[in-house]
């Protein structure tokens, strides 16, 4: 049977994002998280207080 | 529309467009032809992504999607900062790595060349038949400004988008998008800031969402585990995500915008940007259709914002009954006028039990006119079944073109064509570069020259354009166009995300396996679609699961199998 070729192994992932306040990565995908969650409160907030 | 709007309309479209042919002119290379010329900062890929996604259609229809359902359609996109975020970290890597021209070379490096024809194929059909409808929304406000036929304006419409793809490319795309996007900006702004200043003097901010939420237009958030709700809080994160995943992430309209990033990290910025723009971005394009509604409330709206099937009623039913089910309507809308009126008084002299019958009474009108509407409707279809799809999509273009002053007439019909330009350049520059890399060099001339190739591009680019005229000459018969592009998407993106899921995280799983699992989920698909009434956003995630869970199952029976026939060989 052929033998199915595997994906190479990913190389540590560059941690410098060249932005000044998050350095890595990590950091940036948080701050994405954390922007989401705080709109899904707002339109939450929204939807309870005028519907 | 007045010589000022032409000119505006006429003069940003030109000038974008002889701008970006002049600045990429004469590129015969195939890599800088499909991909750009790889320097791409993260803000113009940012808005490149944004743009390839935001069609005619997101600013056509969208406002009309809030004018009939309210908010609750951004929940759809609650999943894309979580998809972009597994896009950025683990698919743009490899991808970059590998230096491929489309996403489906991945398939075939990992797999084989049958699995990377089956996601090609999966990726020309959905998006071929997609781009009929991105072709449509143009078509519809050059048929409602100028009263011509809608299929002479589909057509010339989708060729002037032809012409303009076929002589740019994909580096002309990235080029002009920043300034289509800028065109659409202006025009979105400037007409979230009329429909405000048009709303009656007394109401207050407070009031406007308060009546907007009285008429459940202010439900943006719906946290029901009903899988038949189309759009809650729970269809919306995980079945948006697998839906947002597979479009960002395999659709190679938008892989091959950010693969022109000159760097991995501009890449990255540019997908994480969209992740926090985009649902801030669809919640006022929503709100705007909320506005119009709250507006359209106060004054009265006609009984159908597609003029044409108002003309078509009367030539093939009667200008009396038309004129009859209007007088209907206007009288009904006036009662509850009268009622908002003098809820409003009431609201404001703090006379909560009056404000409170009062709405009441209003609602009650409201939903009268909209009997109205729906019977006339009816008898409308009763003539030609064809013309039943709802006139959500001419909400916006109707108040455009009714309440608007010229020169923002011409700005916002400039804006949708911007919006058309941009996703539809990219859509078919993708079509046109997946078909010449995974299937003319693949298999029909593997030692094509680069030139060869770009020529070659040209024609499959206009091929495609031709198949999408095609579709969206029967692009009339969806019920609304934003969610019939999510619907069609469905189908078919989550087999696509199950091949690339497997590819990535499931080394054991080889080609044979893989392909004949995506093979029966996607008739497994289409088979639910057609019996089930479960919301199209789990779809995606039911694609994609049954395609994992069936190759794992299958490469087990086959290591079996293969184990034995090695045993008896030996």
């Amino acid at each position: 049977m052929k033998r199915p070729r595997a994906v190479k192994s990913i190389a540590p992932e560059a941690d410098d994002t060249g932005l000044p306040w998050l350095r890595t990565w990590k950091g940036v995908y948080l701050v994405v998280i954390l922007h989401f969650v705080l709109w899904v409160t707002l339109l939450v907030a929204l939807t309870d207080f005028f519907s | 529309m007045s010589a000022l709007d032409f000119v505006i309309l006429i003069g940003s479209m030109l000038g974008i467009a002889i701008y970006g042919i002049w600045r990429t002119r004469g590129r015969r290379e195939l890599n800088t032809y499909l991909k750009g010329d790889s320097k791409t900062a993260w803000f113009a890929i940012g808005l490149s992504v944004m743009a390839t996604q935001a069609s005619a259609i997101t600013f056509l229809s969208t406002p009309g999607q809030g004018y009939l359902g309210g908010l609750g359609f951004v929940q759809i996109y609650f999943g894309l900062p979580i998809a972009l975020i597994i896009i950025a970290a683990v698919f743009l890597p490899i991808f970059r790595r590998l230096n491929v021209y489309t996403a489906y070379e991945f398939l075939g490096w990992r797999f084989d060349t049958k699995t990377r024809l089956l996601g090609a194929v999966l990726f020309l059909l959905q998006r071929g038949l997609g781009a009929g409808l991105t072709i449509y929304a143009p078509s519809i406000v050059l048929a409602t400004v100028f009263g011509w036929p809608l299929n002479l304006t589909i057509i010339s419409s989708g060729l002037v988008v032809i012409i303009y793809t076929v002589m740019g490319g994909s580096s002309a795309v990235t080029l002009t998008q920043k300034y289509q996007l800028a065109v659409i900006f202006a025009g979105m702004v400037t007409a979230f800031c009329l429909v405000v200043m048009k709303l009656p003097a007394g109401l207050t901010f407070t009031d406007t969402f308060a009546l907007a939420g009285g008429f459940q237009k202010i439900n943006a958030v719906n946290f029901s585990t009903n899988i038949h709700e189309r759009y809650t809080f729970w269809s919306g994160l995980v079945g948006g995500t697998f839906l947002m995943l597979a479009y960002f992430g395999t659709d190679q309209s938008q892989v091959q915008r950010y693969l022109s990033g000159a760097s991995l990290r501009e890449g990255r910025l540019g997908l994480m940007f969209n992740a926090v723009c985009k649902i801030p971005m669809q919640f006022c394009i929503l709100l705007l259709g909320v506005l119009i509604f709250v507006f359209y409330l106060f004054e009265q709206p006609p009984l159908f914002f597609n003029a044409t099937l108002s003309q078509y009623f009367a030539e093939h039913r009667s200008d009396q009954q038309l004129h009859a089910y209007e007088m209907d309507f206007n009288s009904i809308h006036t009662q509850a006028n009268r009622q908002l009126e003098d809820w409003l008084k009431a609201r404001h002299g703090g006379d909560r039990s009056a404000a409170t019958a009062a709405f009441a009474a209003a609602l009650s009108a409201h939903k009268q006119g909209e009997k109205i509407r729906e019977e006339a409707a009816k008898a409308l279809s009763a003539v030609n079944s064809r013309t039943t799809a709802t006139d959500a999509d001419y909400v916006f273009i109707t108040f455009i073109l009714q309440q608007l002053p010229h020169g923002v007439i011409g700005l916002l019909v400039a804006a949708f064509f911007a919006a058309a330009l941009s996703s539809k350049a990219a859509e078919l520059n993708a079509l046109g570069s997946c078909t010449t890399v995974d299937f003319y060099r693949q298999i029909i001339k593997r030692d094509a020259t680069d030139t060869h190739c770009v020529a070659v591009s040209k024609w499959f680019t206009a091929f495609w354009g031709l198949v999408a005229i095609s579709f969206a000459l029967y692009a009339h018969l969806v019920e609304n166009l934003i969610q019939a592009v999510n619907i069609l998407g469905s189908i078919f993106y989550g087999v696509m995300l199950g091949l690339f899921v497997v590819a990535f995280f499931i080394r054991r799983v080889g080609g044979t396996a893989v392909f004949w699992s995506a093979l029966v989920s996607q008739t497994l698909v289409f088979v639910l679609y057609f019996t089930l009434t479960i919301s199209y956003l789990w779809y995606p995630l039911i694609g994609c699961a049954a395609c994992v869970i069936l190759s794992i199952v299958l490469q087990t029976f086959l290591n079996g199998a293969g184990e034995k026939s090695e045993m008896r060989e030996t």
